[in-house]
C-alpha cells in the first residue's frame, strides 16, 4: 500500500512539474517560485530514494529540504501578500529558520531517528504563512471565484498536508522505537498520502488560469 | 501490528490525523462561505451606493433643470416683456422724431429688437417651452431650425419615434442633443454638414450626432481634449449615467465625430 500511494504521489508530482512547465513563460511571479519547489521537491526525493537504494542514511535531507522549502513558500506568500510589513519580516523569519536548521543539524546530528520539533516548528510557520493570505482574502475580497484563484488551491494544500503531517511528526520517533515495521508502513503511507493532495493542489494552481 | 497496546495507539494516531485532517478540511469551507457571504455584502452594499447616487444624480440635475426653468421663464416675461415694450415706445417715437432724433431713434429701435432676440434665445436655451408642450420630436426640429439659422452648418434631421419617453428623460436626452451639436459647433473645424438622428428600434432608443469636421484622436488623452469641451463632455456623461444609457464616440483626425447615446426601455414612460 505504502509503494502504491508513494507511485500516485510520485505521478501527481510529475504532472505538476510537467504542467508547469509548460505554462512557465504564462505564470505570474509567485507561481514561478511554486515551480521553484516542485523543483526542490524532485530533487529531494531523487536523492532520498538514491540513497536508501545504496542502504545510506538519507534523514539530514529533511532539515536542509524544510529550510529551503520555507524559504520559497516565504518567497511565494511575499509576492502574493504584497504587505510592506511580510516583506521586512520575511528574510529574518525564513533565514532564522534557515539557521535553526543549520544549528540543529549541526549540533544535534541524527541519522537514525526524525527531528520532530524541526518539522513541527515548520508546519507552524507554514500555516502562518496560509493564515494571513486567508486572511487578506477575507479583508480585501478582490478574489469573486476562489476555485479560479491559484493561491488559495495552493494554501488548500498546505493547510491539509501540514496538519495532518504535524500528527505524524508528533509521533514518527515514538512509533519508530515502539511499534511493528507494519504500523511504521501504514502511518507513512498516510503520509504519501497526505502529499499526494498537496500535490494535487499543486497541479491544480499550475493548471487553471491565473486571475489579473 | 496485532497486540492491543499496538491497536490502540494505530486507532489513537489514525484518530489524531483524521481529526487534523478534518479541521483542515472545515478551515477551508469555513473560508469559503464566509468570503461568499462578505461578497455578497459588499455586492449589496454597493448596490445601494450606486441607487443612493443615481438618485442624488436625478434630485441635482432636476434642481437644476427646475432652477434654469425659472430664470427663462423670469427672461422671458421680465425682460423680455419689458424690452418688448421698450421697443414699441421706440417705435411710436420714430414717427415723432426728425432729423437726427430719428437715426439715433432707428438704432436704438434695432438695438432693442436685438435683445429682444437674445433674449428669447436665452430664455429658450435655458427652458426649451417647445419640448413641455410638443414633445422631443418637435423641440429637436426648432433646436435645428434655430442651429441652421444662426450656423453655416446645415443640420440633416431624422426622426423615428412614436413612443415617448418621461418628460425628464426627453428633457436629459435634449440637452445631451443640445450640448453636442454646441460642441460640433464650435470644434468641429470644417465642418458642413451636422446629422441628428433620434430613432425608436423596439425597446432601445438612439440618439445620434454626427459632424464631417476635422475630428480628433479618440486615443488621446483626456487632458488633452478636456479644453476642447471637457464641462459639456462631462454634463453629457452626467446626464447619460442618470438615463442609465450607454455613450459611445467614434472620431479620427480629418474623419469627422460621431457620437451615440443608447438607451434601454427600462427608463420609457
Amino acid at each position: 500500500m505504502f509503494d502504491g500511494i508513494t507511485i500516485v504521489s510520485y505521478a501527481i508530482l510529475t504532472l505538476a512539474v510537467l504542467v508547469g512547465s509548460w505554462r512557465f513563460r504564462q505564470l505570474p511571479t509567485n507561481l514561478r517560485y511554486l515551480m521553484a519547489l516542485l523543483g526542490l521537491e524532485v530533487a529531494t526525493e531523487i536523492l532520498a530514494n538514491i540513497l536508501r537504494f545504496y542502504h545510506k542514511p538519507n534523514l539530514f535531507i529533511s532539515p536542509v529540504f524544510a529550510a529551503g522549502e520555507l524559504w520559497i513558500l516565504a518567497l511565494m506568500y511575499d509576492k502574493t501578500l504584497q504587505s510592506p510589513r511580510f516583506s521586512r519580516l520575511r528574510p529574518w523569519l525564513a533565514g532564522g529558520f534557515a539557521a535553526y536548521c543549520l544549528l540543529d543539524s549541526l549540533l544535534a546530528p541524527e541519522v537514525a531517528r526524525f527531528k520532530p520539533a524541526l518539522q513541527l516548528v515548520e508546519s507552524a510557520l507554514i500555516l502562518s504563512l496560509v493564515a494571513l493570505y486567508f486572511r487578506k482574502l477575507l479583508r480585501e475580497l478582490r478574489v469573486t471565484q476562489l476555485d479560479l484563484e491559484p493561491m488559495f488551491w495552493v494554501s488548500i494544500g498546505l493547510v491539509i498536508n501540514n496538519l495532518g503531517k504535524s500528527q505524524i511528526y508528533l509521533f514518527s520517533n515514538y512509533l519508530l522505537t515502539h511499534y511493528s515495521k507494519q504500523l511504521n508502513l501504514n502511518i507513512w503511507a498516510i503520509h504519501s498520502l497526505l502529499l499526494a493532495v498537496l500535490y494535487s493542489c499543486y497541479l491544480v494552481a499550475l493548471w487553471i488560469r491565473p486571475r489579473n | 501490528m496485532d497486540s492491543p497496546p499496538e491497536l490502540e495507539f494505530a486507532q489513537l494516531l489514525l484518530g489524531g490525523i483524521s481529526f487534523m485532517f478534518l479541521s483542515a478540511v472545515t478551515l477551508v469551507l469555513f473560508v469559503v462561505v464566509y468570503q461568499k457571504r462578505l461578497l455578497q455584502q459588499q455586492l449589496l452594499l454597493r448596490a445601494t451606493e450606486a441607487e443612493y447616487q443615481q438618485q442624488l444624480l436625478s434630485a441635482v440635475i432636476a434642481a437644476q433643470e427646475l432652477e434654469r426653468e425659472r430664470i427663462g421663464r423670469d427672461l422671458h416675461d421680465g425682460i423680455g416683456s419689458t424690452l418688448a415694450t421698450a421697443k414699441l415706445l421706440v417705435g411710436r417715437l420714430e414717427s415723432l422724431a426728425t432729423g437726427e432724433a430719428s437715426n439715433l431713434t432707428l438704432t436704438v429701435k434695432e438695438i432693442l429688437a436685438n435683445a429682444v432676440h437674445d433674449v428669447r434665445g436665452l430664455s429658450h436655451s435655458l427652458y426649451p417651452a417647445v419640448l413641455d408642450r410638443f414633445g422631443l420630436a418637435e423641440a429637436l426640429q426648432h433646436l435645428a431650425d434655430v442651429c441652421t439659422e444662426t450656423n453655416t452648418l446645415d443640420v440633416e434631421l431624422t426622426i423615428d419615434y412614436q413612443q415617448p419617453v418621461a418628460l425628464q428623460h426627453e428633457l436629459a436626452l435634449y440637452r445631451i442633443c443640445q450640448e453636442l451639436i454646441h460642441n460640433s459647433q464650435k470644434h468641429a473645424r470644417g465642418a458642413t454638414l451636422l446629422q441628428v438622428h433620434l430613432q425608436q428600434r423596439g425597446p432601445s432608443l438612439t440618439l445620434t450626432v454626427a459632424d464631417n469636421g476635422c475630428g480628433f484622436d479618440v486615443a488621446a488623452p483626456h487632458a488633452t481634449r478636456a479644453a476642447s469641451g471637457g464641462a459639456g463632455l462631462r454634463s453629457i456623461e452626467v446626464r447619460v449615467q442618470m438615463l442609465r444609457a450607454r455613450l459611445s464616440q467614434q472620431s479620427a483626425p480629418g474623419q469627422g465625430t460621431r457620437t451615440l447615446v443608447e438607451l434601454e426601455n427600462s427608463v420609457f414612460a
